[in-house]
């Protein structure tokens, strides 16, 4: 049987990668500081996750200007959506899986034979 | 931090979605704003001033265009939003200077100032949102106000403004609980 475990990602399965990869994918590209803002981190913290996700091919980063000041964005590659759409899936089924064992209650262990 | 329970992951995922989605497609803004403006008027109706005065329509679409338009921005600017910034500022000039014009024509054609308001919202739905359901509740408006403006329907323009208000309330938080 396919294990959803085994299908989890060690890249993307983290939690601000996710994060990343999920606001991403609701936008066209997405300002650094926003990303910052919305995930909570720190500048240098964010930036390593984002090289992580870029190094992998599953985000595109593009530097320019705005006026004088300089600006960063991200947007997600084809390559990226299709990633998060696997994590996501392999997540529900793990949640899906979960909630049907405790529906059917506690665990309990065999009788065993000389008890 | 790989080893959080998938049921809390996926939660916050989808929260960082509903969030980023309603940033991006910002519909709602302007039917929350516009709605508060029409709920807001009936105030004088309630003064027994009969109606908001043009000042009043002004004033109050120039504030809903102002706060739409910097939501919109902001949009643009944080999530690359497709917004026609420059024919949002267009129109809303226009419309601005086109409520003006009516204050001088609606004593003479017998409008009441709700109807030129109305149509000038039904152009912003369609050249700013190119969005045939915002431009369908916009037409709705128009036909409310027209009808309010003639006869004995002109009694009822103040429930109707009610209803209406409520309708794009309704419609905005709509839209934003669903993006």
């Amino acid at each position: 049987m396919d294990d959803p475990i085994r299908r989890l990602d060690d890249l993307t399965h983290q939690r601000v990668r996710l994060g990343i990869m999920v606001i991403l994918d609701g936008a066209a590209a997405v300002e650094f500081t926003y990303l910052q803002r919305e995930l909570g981190l720190t500048a240098g913290n964010l930036s390593r996750h984002l090289a992580a996700l870029e190094s992998a091919g599953l985000v595109q980063i593009e530097k320019g200007f705005a006026g004088r000041r300089p600006r960063t964005r991200a947007r997600i590659t084809p390559e990226g959506r299709s990633a998060l759409a696997r994590e996501i899936e392999a997540l529900a089924e793990l949640v899906d899986r979960v909630r049907s064992r405790a529906a059917r209650g506690p665990w309990r262990p065999l009788p065993t034979s000389n008890g | 931090m790989s080893n959080l329970a998938p049921e809390a992951v996926l939660r916050e995922l989808r929260r960082h979605a509903r969030r980023a989605r309603r940033r991006y497609r910002p519909g709602w803004v302007p039917l929350l704003a516009f709605g508060v403006l029409w709920l807001a008027s009936l105030a004088f109706a309630r003064a027994g001033r009969g109606g908001a005065p043009m000042a009043y329509w002004l004033a109050g679409s120039l504030l809903a265009y102002a706060i739409t338009g910097w939501y919109l921005w902001r949009a643009r600017r944080a999530l690359g939003a497709r917004v026609a910034l420059l024919r949002f500022v267009v129109l809303g000039l226009a419309t601005v200077l086109g409520i003006g014009l009516l204050d001088r024509l609606s004593a003479e054609l017998g409008l009441l100032p709700i109807a030129g308001v109305a149509l000038a919202y039904v152009a912003l739905a369609l050249v700013c949102w190119r969005s045939w359901p915002m431009a369908a509740v916009m037409t709705a408006l128009l036909v409310v106000a027209l009808l309010a403006t003639v006869g004995p329907a002109r009694a009822a323009a103040w429930p109707l403004t009610a209803a209406y208000g409520l309708a794009l309330l309704g419609y905005g938080a709509v839209r934003w609980i669903r993006a």
